[in-house]
């Protein structure tokens, strides 16, 4: 698999500091029997954890969203394209965690990037 | 008498008195919500009453004949009911109930259940070991959280009993009876002492009785707890059938506990596992279930804390924990957990709040709540998320403070009063009907779940047929293909229901449909006996399919494992399944006739405005699948998202269900007709006294 670009400073620290109140990602979280749980997302941290794989629990988010999100509102759009093509196959649950595996990669990419900076 | 104890513990709190009531007067009604509606009806002597905290109300805690029995999941439910505390318009007369080994201890002692009358003029619990029955002061508890009162207690009592080699003395009449067991008890923690709507009755570390404000209505009564220890058994008329029926139980319908299958379709045969919604903080932990169960849907922990936090109370605060951890699950885990004990010492229902909580922050961020806004509050929102903002929002609701003085009475009506109005219309506050939260199943999408909510009295919380999106929609996330095809399921469903699939017809054009409400009413008459006066387990029962057999049925109603038989061998009676329903239709016209005397009409049963008014797009979810047929009847499963419902297909739907109940559909009041053919004439009586009873169809 192809590894994303590190990314400049001024985009890792908006990816871990998160967006604007409402800016937030609408999402939720599917837990059985509870019903779906609305689970707003603000920065990349937060998006990674709800997207992590879990047999408790699935995330409940919308594809195309996600995408239009990070491409937009946290301006990570390389990371948005690898993602969209990454859910285009498969089933759901494979699209969660093709779309975890793309953001846990810029999520360490980040950190490492504030680290240094 | 098999089954029951045979005796019911009234207590009239104002004059301090007992009466022992013969359950007998009261076995039709079977247990649980059943008879405490004929015994408030009965014993009420204003049935107009509002609000649960008045000393007229009459609360019943009541067990079933299978409380205390190896009956699979309803050993250990007990029922409260009585009417409530914080709806919107009106608080009815309504039900909560919660597990454990308090309905089990309570039958080893003796009685059916307790009846609560009247307010004691200071503070009281009521120690019960088996026939010795005492009201005590209890001035040395009031202020105490739910855990330290049934500690306490505990202690009290063991201090006060004999005890040799780990075995207590416990009177038994004229004999001794032994006991390991420390009482069991339900207690009140400060939410309910300062009689606040969101108040639970707390049992054990997590056993709740969430919905209703129970709560509150003990706290009002100045009751802080109930203990009961008991040293017999429960008489069970047929030993053997019972075992049979539960092996064929375990064998043909049960999970393989050895070999689970982890996608199975149905709900007796899902594989055990604690309904916890965070990650376990640690391996060392041990399933915790109640009185014969074979679920074990709570946890323990060796860390200490997070014990039986289950279900919404672990999940309520999810989003906050994990914006405030950073996403790290370990720690979620650990703030969502100790959150959840807070709940549970305080005593508050998580329900509301994890609905609510959202909207009190969006009232913040928008500037209208906070140290400086219209709407006044201190508390640390900009520190949201963190384990010491949960501990203080759960303490200033439990004791009115800050925001908690206005949410004392409910949320719509503290929404109200703030002049937010507009966001309980338009689903920012998702409150869709009766003043309480949205259960986690839209009603635009979920139909029976809504339907059944409005015709009854409080979020109906019944997942029988509810399970049909769990097992559909999680195999196509997973993109596997459906265990049951559509068609099937449907005629499956309809063989245990009401004999017409195109009630699973959860499509467009079938939404405000006769078979719809056919199915809604099956739901409801099921619910009202089976599951809330026989106390079945709302996660097991009914069991309507099943992947687990070869012809995909389910065990509710089948010759060898159906409800009726576990009734028949413990009740000794020689019930069919079908007089079950009717018993629970009985039921039901009673509580209708009540919520009839409270102000019920028709009109009242509406959803909030966003219901009707804005699609359903519940958080962009890919899909959500029910059964559908198409326009040549073809079955399939399809999205039924992207949908609202209209008005007056809702009310055309409501007609179509009051004529099915042979109630009165231009008010919604049951009718004499329909009152006399169930032996409930004198309620007809009592309701044409009030000017209140239904005209019958010409």
């Amino acid at each position: 698999m192809r590894t994303l670009a590190a990314p400049e400073p001024e985009l890792a620290k908006r990816l871990l500091l998160g967006v604007r109140y409402e800016d937030r990602l609408r999402a939720g979280l599917l837990v059985p029997p509870r019903g779906v749980v609305e689970t707003p997302v603000a920065s990349l941290p937060e998006l990674c954890s709800l997207l992590e794989p879990d047999a408790r629990c699935l995330p409940a988010v919308h594809f195309d969203t996600l995408v239009e999100w990070i491409g937009g509102v946290l301006g990570d759009t390389e990371l948005a394209g690898r993602i969209r093509e990454a859910v285009r196959e498969g089933c759901y649950v494979d699209g969660c965690r093709a779309a975890h595996a793309l953001i846990s990669e810029r999520l360490a990419q980040a950190r490492s990037c504030a680290g240094a900076v | 008498m098999s089954g029951f104890a045979g005796k019911i513990l009234h207590v009239d709190l104002s004059a301090r008195r007992f009466e022992r009531i013969p359950t007998m007067r009261y076995r039709e009604y079977g247990g649980g919500y059943g008879m405490g509606t004929a015994l408030f009806w009965d014993l009420c002597r204003d049935k107009t009453i509002r609000d649960g905290r008045r000393p007229e109300n009459v609360c019943c805690v009541m067990a079933s004949p299978f409380s205390g029995t190896n009956v699979p999941s309803a050993g250990g439910r007990c029922e409260v009911s009585g009417v409530g505390v914080g709806f919107y318009p009106i608080s009815w007369f309504t039900r909560s109930n919660f597990g454990g080994h308090f309905a089990a201890m309570l039958k080893q002692a003796g009685w059916d259940g307790i009846v609560l009358t009247g307010r004691a003029a200071s503070p009281v619990w009521l120690d019960i070991r088996n026939d010795r029955v005492a009201l005590r002061e209890a001035a040395w508890l009031w202020g105490r959280d739910a855990w330290d009162t049934q500690q306490r207690i505990q202690e009290r009592v063991a201090a006060e009993e004999e005890a040799t080699d780990g075995w207590r003395a416990v009177p038994e009449g004229q004999r001794v009876g032994l006991t390991t067991q420390p009482p069991a008890v339900l207690a009140i923690g400060p939410a309910g002492e300062n009689r606040v709507a969101d108040a639970c009755l707390v049992h054990g570390a997590g056993n709740a009785a969430g919905q209703g404000g129970f709560g509150a209505v003990w706290g009002a009564k100045n009751l802080k707890a109930v203990s009961v220890v008991g040293t017999g058994a429960v008489p069970v008329a047929d030993p053997a059938a019972l075992l049979q029926a539960r092996f064929v139980a375990k064998e043909r319908y049960a999970a393989d506990a050895e070999d689970p299958d982890l996608h199975a379709w149905g709900n007796l045969d899902r594989a055990p596992e604690p309904v916890v919604f965070v990650k376990h903080p640690t391996d060392e932990r041990r399933t915790s279930a109640c009185h014969g169960c074979i679920n074990g849907c709570k946890a323990r922990y060796a860390v200490g804390y997070g014990n039986e936090v289950t279900c919404n109370t672990s999940a309520w605060y999810v989003p906050f924990a994990a914006r405030h951890a950073g996403g790290d699950k370990d720690k979620v885990a650990e703030i969502v957990l100790r959150a959840g004990d807070w709940l549970n010492r305080y005593g508050v229902n998580s329900y509301g709040l994890s609905r609510a909580l959202h909207w009190l922050e969006s009232l913040h961020r928008r500037g209208l709540m906070g140290r400086d806004g219209p709407i006044r509050s201190d508390l640390p929102w900009e520190d949201l998320g963190s384990l010491p903002f949960a501990r203080e929002l759960i303490e200033a609701l439990a004791t009115r403070r800050d925001i908690g003085a206005d949410l004392a009475d409910g949320w719509v009506p503290a929404a109200l009063g703030w002049g937010r109005r507009e966001d309980w219309e338009k689903g920012l506050l998702p409150f869709p009907y009766w003043g309480v939260p949205e259960h986690g199943y839209d009603s635009r999408a979920e139909l029976e779940w809504g339907y059944a909510t409005i015709v009854t009295e409080r979020d109906i919380n019944d997942h029988g047929v509810n399970f049909i999106f769990w097992d559909l929609n999680m195999a196509l996330a997973y993109g596997r293909e459906p265990r049951i095809d559509a068609a099937t399921l449907a005629r499956r469903v309809a063989e245990k229901t009401t004999g017409d699939p195109a009630g699973l017809d959860y499509g467009d054009a079938n939404m405000y449909s006769e078979a719809v409400a056919r199915l809604v009413r099956w739901m409801v008459h099921y619910n009202r006996f089976w599951k809330n006066s026989a106390l079945l387990c709302d996660f097991r029962w009914p069991n309507l399919y099943s992947s687990r057999t070869p012809d995909l049925r389910g065990a509710t109603a089948s010759p060898d494992a159906g409800e009726q038989v576990f009734w028949n061998a413990v009740a000794g009676e020689g019930i069919t399944f079908e007089q079950g329903l009717e018993r629970g239709r009985k039921i039901l016209n009673l509580q209708n006739a009540i919520w009839t005397l409270q102000g019920r009409h028709r009109d009242l049963a509406r959803f909030a405005r966003y219901v009707y008014e804005t699609p359903f797009d519940r958080f962009r979810f890919p899909f959500y699948h029910w059964p559908t047929r198409d326009e040549d009847g073809a079955w399939a499963y399809r999205s039924v998202m992207g949908r609202r419902l209209s008005e007056d297909g809702v009310e055309r739907w409501k007609t179509r269900y009051y004529r099915l109940e042979g109630w009165d559909p231009e008010t919604g009041w049951p009718t004499r007709p329909t009152l006399e053919a169930l032996g409930l004439g004198h309620v007809a009586d009592e309701l044409e006294a009030a000017g209140r009873l239904g005209a019958a169809a010409g």
